[in-house]
């Protein structure tokens, strides 16, 4: 799955003419006017229901691990790879947390980064030193951590302790993701691993050849991943209140069509934006929120994601013009 | 002139008479949305209850807004959070992934006024069941007797003879499934059976059977304690493949499409299921509630008793009278559940009323 | 040729056999040392063949996309709903239209996603998704109109010998196709290096799209295998149906890694391998969700080991070529 650098070119320099809009404009901004044209969509058809400051409150909450979890996922993809264990490691993290947290509640989020933080070193370990296929490294991780949080929660929902309640709090939950929006923009904009890892999306020899340490910034990317999907399921145990083998499990799907709705080729290289990830998860959460809200909801539900998802996807890639496609 | 006033008294006596036997049939239906919550419907007992739920809101006049997918503690509360949003004032839900997230559900219907009512499982953590019942909005449960059913399924397979036995599970942690198991494992404990192997939520069921029929050559009775659509008919095919139909006995707990053809080969011996009013009479508790006229002033629990199959005219009958074009009850039998229309009903009234659920208590109603 | 000049030939032959046939007789063999009682019984040996029979299919049926990089998580979901239509035949035509039933609506279902990905251009792994929720959500539908649970006599291809004369006759056109047509060799030639390949003039977008369509052939036969195993066929949701394709992708995996043998030889021996394994577990009592778990920390071990003796192999080459007197 390379992504030609010819395809970066094309896109970035696009043509202007007399202050239209070109084609490639159209493309750069078209997840974000259909995420635009799927809300006045539902405000229409829930009758109203969407735009309210409960509702889009609502929203934003249910989408939140997602988002954590969609930027990170975003490092990994850029270097045209995919971590299958992130859902596992939300669940794992989460029952992590739940245990820590009934010895001393302060030490839930901690053990729940440091957990996923671990995971993904072994991830990018395991790829990069033994150099076992990613995809390999990461579906055994992903059964291996599911088996430990069945093991530790007995297979069931295991409930937190009652005094972190308090911690689901909307006003903190809007802090702590504007710092690390803040954070990961940084990081993968203007910082040295965000273009490396670019880099090793468009070319690994290329990138190689430029002084990049492909290993270690690998290893990098997947620590990256494992400890937003840490973090995540730190948010995710005191939204839902239980630590369960259940949580997380369509995760790692859903950053991966989240990404894609929000325009990111899933190839990685240049084009890799964290905006992407927020986009696409905003047209997640709110195909699944107004479908309910206007009366979808039952077994329409997945074909019109699939429908959608297909025709986003369709429109945003006629801009690939890519000779390879993988 | 005075018997013409006579006459007129008693037609007016009479049909006051007439109104209140009519059990408030003449009331107008109160409009409310119903919000249900479910794992999904691509199985059987996912399809059924969801058609059994629109039984009793449409007979009440309601609307009713699907939500599927919720399965996980997470997915379930975004479920519950939508339906809430999209104006639902009663909801309902099977605590498929576990009590956990129980609390939280609580606490979001309470913040909005909402009632709830979980069906086809209890709450079986006393923490959690604490929290819950002190919610004014919790109106109770409904849920079969999981423990007996899976105690009297290997008690009939003790009576068939049977010594070394396989259980088969859909889940880990799964309440319902869980309390199925310990039902069976103390019959089994009693009538001197042996647990050769459990299986637990097998990806490839024929190979799963297999390998155990391999391993464990002396197993001559399966017991699946739910998830049959999945199970049944594929483990059926390992034993007759391995040339021990007949000899390895079946009893399952849920339906499945496969159990005519089974019974009519005789391969299957007994099965449990058909509770999919589970979700219809939940429903109408929780209507109850919401009509201001709760059948009781603190959370109560109802007890579904599920059909028990023998044999294919049976499974013949199951298929015409429960899930056929015409539903077991129609709207006057369902508004018999129903304060509002009934004033006579009390909780005893109501439990003994659904106990009488059976293929024979539909035929009688609808013959 | 005399007998002195067969004899070594035939040795030769029998080291290749069990070479390529090391890894599952290297697992069994320790499975007879731990439980002999079940192991060391040829009805055991049989059992395992004809339980990775349709793995083994859906494994082939992947391999010509995998080969040229395409990665379909929708293939457990297409297999379903191909199986479900099917099903729907046979209740209309009888047996003939649930064979035809399954090949068609698999070549439909294959062609439709191969079309997406080469008209729209999009990567194959979101091809994959997209269609997975959309034939997922399909069979859901169309289950609900149908009983999901086939006449017993058309189970014909769940018996023996009969599942193993069809999965002979796919081995042979796999087989055939992938090492000894234009389409195999371009196929390789791809997964070689795609923009050589192109530049060596081969349409690798036209050939990407007829691995979808040749591939669904072939997954029709696993559709058809599917149901003559269970009797029935359940639609999944909520992308469950990649939990079906993880088991034959990871066969496909040991296959290509396998040195010993040719790739569509080492797909079944996968296969095998992974079957041998799991039902060993279930013999030495090893809880259900354990079972997983092992499965993936021997198939971490397996390709370390092929990996990494590979390059430890090329390093001592290069050090021996370094040392000659030749060497520049």
């Amino acid at each position: 799955m390379k992504h030609s650098i010819s395809t970066a070119a094309a896109i970035g320099a696009g043509e202007k003419s007399g202050g239209r809009l070109s084609s490639s404009d159209i493309l750069k901004y078209l997840p974000l006017a259909g995420l635009v044209m799927l809300v006045v969509f539902f405000q229409v058809t829930s009758g109203g229901r969407l735009l309210t400051a409960q509702n889009l409150k609502l929203v934003f909450v249910q989408s939140y691990a997602l988002f954590l979890a969609a930027i990170a996922g975003a490092f990994v993809i850029a270097t045209d790879n995919l971590d299958f264990s992130m859902g596992a490691t939300l669940g794992f993290a989460s029952a992590c947390a739940c245990f820590a947290a009934m010895v001393d509640v302060r030490l839930a989020l901690p053990v729940a980064v440091a957990v996923g933080l671990v995971v993904g070193l072994a991830n990018g370990v395991a790829h990069v030193v033994f150099r076992l296929p990613s995809f390999i490294v990461c579906l055994c991780m992903m059964f291996i951590l599911t088996a430990a949080t069945q093991t530790m929660t007995k297979g069931t929902s295991m409930m937190m302790p009652v005094s972190m309640m308090s911690f689901d709090n909307t006003l903190m939950k809007v802090a702590v993701f504007v710092v690390y929006l803040a954070f990961m923009l940084v990081l993968f904009e203007y910082t040295k691993v965000g273009k490396h890892l670019k880099a090793i999306g468009i070319s690994p020899e290329a990138a190689r050849q430029s002084g990049v340490d492909i290993g270690k910034m690998k290893i990098i990317a997947y620590m990256i991943t494992g400890a937003a999907a840490g973090f995540a399921g730190f948010f995710t145990l005191i939204r839902s209140g239980a630590a369960s083998p259940a949580n997380g499990q369509t995760m790692t799907t859903d950053v991966i069509i989240a990404i894609v709705l929000g325009g990111m080729s899933i190839s990685g290289g240049a084009t890799s934006k964290i905006s992407a990830a927020l986009i696409g998860t905003l047209v997640i959460t709110v195909l699944g929120n107004g479908m309910v809200l206007s009366g979808m909801g039952g077994d329409a539900q997945q074909l019109i994601k699939g429908i959608i998802f297909i025709a986003v996807v369709a429109v945003s890639a006629r801009g690939n013009t890519s000779a390879i496609v993988k | 002139m005075r018997r013409t006033k006579f006459i007129f008294a008693c037609v007016l006596v009479m049909a006051v008479i007439g109104t209140a036997g009519a059990q408030g049939a003449g009331k107008k239906a109160v409009p409310f949305k119903f919000g249900f919550s479910i794992w999904g419907t691509s199985d059987g007992h996912g399809r059924y209850v969801t058609e059994a739920t629109k039984w009793a809101v449409k007979a009440m006049g309601g609307d009713l807004v699907i939500d599927t997918g919720a399965l996980s503690p997470d997915a379930q509360i975004t479920s519950i959070e939508n339906l809430i949003q999209a104006g639902c004032k009663i909801v309902s839900f099977c605590a498929y992934t576990g009590d956990a997230c129980i609390p939280k559900i609580a606490q979001l219907c309470k913040d909005n006024g909402v009632y709830f009512v979980i069906w086809d499982t209890d709450i079986t953590d006393p923490k959690v069941k604490q929290i819950v019942e002190a919610n004014p909005y919790y109106v109770g449960n409904t849920n079969e007797d999981q423990f007996s059913t899976g105690y009297d399924g290997v008690a009939q397979l003790a009576k068939l003879g049977v010594k070394n036995l396989v259980l088969v599970k859909y889940g880990i942690g799964v309440a319902t499934c869980d309390d199925r198991e310990k039902g069976a494992l103390k019959a089994a404990q009693e009538k001197g059976i042996k647990i050769a192997y459990t299986i637990i939520a097998p990806e490839d069921a024929k190979k799963a059977m297999q390998d155990v029929l391999v391993s464990h050559p002396e197993v001559d009775g399966l017991f699946v304690l739910g998830g049959t659509e999945s199970y049944l008919s594929p483990m059926n095919s390992a034993i007759a493949a391995a040339g021990k139909s007949g000899k390895v006995r079946i009893a399952s707990i849920d339906f499945s499409d496969a159990m005519k053809g089974m019974f009519a080969s005789k391969s299957l011996d007994l099965i449990y299921g058909g509770h999919i009013v589970t979700s219809t009479f939940a429903a109408l508790m929780a209507v109850n509630a919401y009509y201001k006229t709760p059948l009781s002033a603190k959370p109560y629990k109802v007890h579904i008793p599920y059909l028990k199959l023998t044999s294919s005219a049976e499974s013949e009958a199951y298929y015409s009278l429960v899930v056929g074009s015409v539903p077991p009850y129609n709207a006057d039998e369902l508004k018999k559940f129903v304060k509002y229309y009934n004033d006579g009903l009390t909780l005893d009234s109501f439990q003994k009323m659904v106990s009488q659920y059976s293929i024979s208590d539909i035929q009688a109603r609808h013959r | 040729m005399t007998k002195i000049q067969l004899a070594p030939r035939i040795a030769g032959l029998a080291l290749r056999a069990l070479k390529t046939m090391a890894l599952p007789l290297l697992v069994y063999g320790a499975l007879c040392a731990i439980v002999p009682s079940v192991f060391l019984r040829g009805s055991t040996a049989v059992m395992m063949v004809t339980q990775s029979i349709t793995n083994v299919s859906i494994g082939w049926a992947m391999v010509f996309g995998m080969s040229v990089g395409l990665f379909d998580f929708s293939v457990g979901a297409l297999v379903v709903l191909a199986g479900l239509f099917g099903v729907y035949c046979s209740q209309l035509f009888g047996f003939a239209g649930f064979l035809v039933g399954c090949m068609v609506g698999s070549l439909v279902l294959a062609t439709l996603t191969g079309a997406i990905f080469s008209f729209l251009r999009i990567p194959s792994i979101i091809t994959g998704f997209a269609a997975m929720l959309v034939f997922e959500s399909v069979s859901v539908i169309l289950a609900k109109k149908m009983m999901i649970v086939i006449e017993p006599t058309y189970l014909l291809f769940g018996r023996t010998p009969y599942c193993y004369i069809l999965i002979v006759a796919v081995f042979i056109a796999v087989y055939l196709l992938f090492n000894y047509t234009k389409f195999g060799y371009q196929i390789k030639a791809i997964g070689g290096n795609e923009a050589v390949a192109r530049n060596m003039g081969i349409n690798t977008a036209r050939l990407k799209l007829l691995t979808y369509i040749v591939g669904g052939a072939f997954l029709g036969i696993s559709s058809i295998l599917m149901v003559s195993n269970m009797g029935t066929i359940n639609p999944k949701i909520n992308m469950a149906s990649m939990a079906q394709v993880f088991t034959p992708m990871m066969g496909v995996m040991i296959g290509m890694f396998l040195t010993s043998c040719n790739t569509i030889i080492g797909v079944f021996i996968g296969e095998l391998t992974i079957t041998i394994v799991s039902t060993g577990l279930v013999a030495v009592g090893m809880e259900s969700r354990l079972q997983n778990v092992i499965v993936g920390i021997f198939l971490l071990v397996f390709m370390s080991i092929q990996i990494n003796a590979r390059r430890i192999g090329s390093r001592k080459r290069g050090r021996v070529a370094a040392a000659s007197p030749t060497a520049v």
